[in-house]
């Protein structure tokens, strides 16, 4: 998949969870001081995320899981490793 | 053939309130929580310390139980004592004793299930970190090969480690009461207590036993405070607070529970006092991390569900609820939300009071030993209140009970979401 389209995707993910435009959400807007998520919300992104990659993502990274760059940046690790 | 009827006929509670069904029901009325700081040295250096609720004058050599038993498990441990094992067979005997069964005899029918997370691992843990210090040291003076080093690491610990097996804790505390019929181990995190009760009673409703012990421990130490600390969990002010917009984690609680069962005939038969019947468990493994609930799965809300068609009975019915109420936001926020689409958002009924706030979080026996405490209230026809919660967490829409209140209860629900997303509930009634 191309980044482009990753991010896309990812971005779709997170403002269905959050309840916000996608275009609000910019690449590296921090989760908790700038859309207002939730360590709630964080784990409910991250398994969004994970049923829409099938991929694993490991426990200790949700919480580093803060904005929309980090996320695809560790989408896209996982998504390799994986083969 | 009707299905068999469970009912519960011993309770022997072990934690901050007291040793003993009275003392611990007293204690609890009392609110006596005993709350200290349990302090970790190593060489006379702090290494760690932090709030439990601490068991307070136990002695396992005070419950009248056989020493030579006794020096047999310790032999096993290489003379090192095992906290929790040492509180499950106190409880056991407790329960036991509170039920009125014979246990003397080689053929006294009892079946046996014990729930952990692990005992003495992590005791084992440090006497093998201790030596490896020690050895690591003597290296620095000496030419030590590495396969030496392993060697040696081994011999020092052959039958200790290999008494790590849970199967040789079931087969010590069978010994000291004699129990020779169906036993069984059971882990499965915090939870453990509710699947112990659900295979208690298969054992019985399955003719495997008329009567079966359930016991379940668990020992706070430095290994599980360390990680619990790294995860965010662990209250750096000591208080449990369920449900609050103030919770900031759990605090570990020392002790025991043991709890019997038997089928409702053999129970009448011998006039054995009935707390309560269980009516049956529901169980859903959600299975997706270890420490982290899936925040949006139903998993928790299929459990309390299951329960209702096991038990056959109507959510209504409920008179009191005892959610799990660790007092950590994203459990608590997942609990809520559990109990909200079963119950409604502030519901009316069922009652719902949290009680770790009275004894702390005992890990693998704490399902069992809250469940002790619902019957107890049950018996005692008194809701208690949860402690600590002055400033309940209005997003979660969970009314908990803030007053000592005496009425007739009837049916009571305990529920638990552990780690890994073993959920269970359990449902009690009075008999008619």
């Amino acid at each position: 998949m191309e980044l482009p389209d990753l991010e896309n995707q990812i971005r779709g993910i997170i403002a269905r969870v959050i309840e916000l435009n996608s275009e609000e959400i910019s690449a590296d807007a921090d989760f908790i001081n700038d859309l207002g998520v939730d360590s709630l919300k964080a784990i409910e992104i991250t398994g969004a995320i994970e049923k829409a990659f099938k991929i694993v993502v490991p426990e200790e990274q949700i919480r580093n899981i803060r904005s929309l760059n980090q996320a695809v940046v560790l989408t896209k690790e996982l998504l390799k490793a994986k083969g | 053939m009707p299905r068999k009827r469970v009912v519960i006929t011993g309770l022997g509670p072990i934690g901050s309130p007291g040793i003993g069904k009275a003392a611990f029901w007293q204690g609890i009325l009392d609110q006596k929580t005993n709350v200290q700081i349990e302090k970790y040295t190593v060489d006379n250096e702090p290494l760690a310390e932090f709030h439990l609720h601490k068991v307070e004058g136990f002695n396992l050599t005070k419950f009248g139980i056989d020493k030579a038993l006794l020096n047999e498990i310790k032999e096993w441990k290489e003379g090192e004592e095992i906290p929790d094992l040492n509180y499950l067979i106190a409880a056991v005997k407790l329960a036991l004793d509170d039920s009125g069964l014979d246990y003397g005899s080689e053929d006294n029918g009892i079946s046996l299930v014990l729930a952990h997370e692990n005992i003495g691992l992590m005791q084992f843990g440090f006497k093998v970190s201790n030596l490896a210090y020690e050895m690591l040291i003597d290296k620095q003076s000496k030419d030590v090969n590495k396969k030496a080093f392993f060697t040696n690491l081994y011999k020092k610990f052959l039958k200790s480690g290999y008494d790590v097996q849970t199967f040789a804790d079931l087969f010590h505390v069978a010994k000291v009461f004699n129990i020779h019929d169906y036993s069984l181990f059971i882990n499965n995190a915090c939870a453990s207590g509710l699947y112990a009760f659900e295979a208690a009673s298969q054992i019985i409703k399955n003719n495997q036993a008329k009567v079966v012990v359930i016991a379940a421990s668990d020992c706070p130490e430095i290994y599980k405070y360390l990680w619990f600390k790294e995860l965010g969990i662990y209250s750096p002010d000591g208080i449990i607070k369920p449900f609050s917009k103030d919770a900031n984690g759990l605090v570990f609680g020392e002790g025991s529970v043991s709890i019997v069962i038997e089928d409702l005939e053999t129970a009448q038969k011998r006039n054995a006092p009935i707390y309560a019947e269980y009516l049956g468990g529901g169980f859903d493994l959600e299975g997706w991390k270890i420490t982290v609930p899936q925040i949006g799965s139903n998993s928790y809300q299929k459990a309390i569900l299951k329960v209702f068609n096991q038990s056959k009975i109507e959510k209504e019915e409920i008179d009191l609820l005892c959610p799990h109420g660790v007092g950590c936001q994203v459990i608590d926020t997942y609990e809520a939300k559990a109990i909200t689409d079963i119950f409604g958002p502030n519901p009316k009924s069922p009652l719902i009071t949290a009680f770790k706030p009275y004894v702390g979080h005992n890990l693998g026996g704490s399902a069992l030993l809250e469940a002790a405490i619902l019957l107890l209230s049950l018996k005692n026809n008194t809701i208690l209140p949860t402690l600590n919660c002055q400033n309940i967490n209005p997003k979660l829409n969970l009314p908990l009970i803030k007053q000592k209140t005496e009425t007739n209860l009837k049916t009571v629900m305990k529920i638990c979401c552990a780690f890994a997303g073993f959920n269970g509930a359990a449902i009690f009634k009075k008999l008619d």
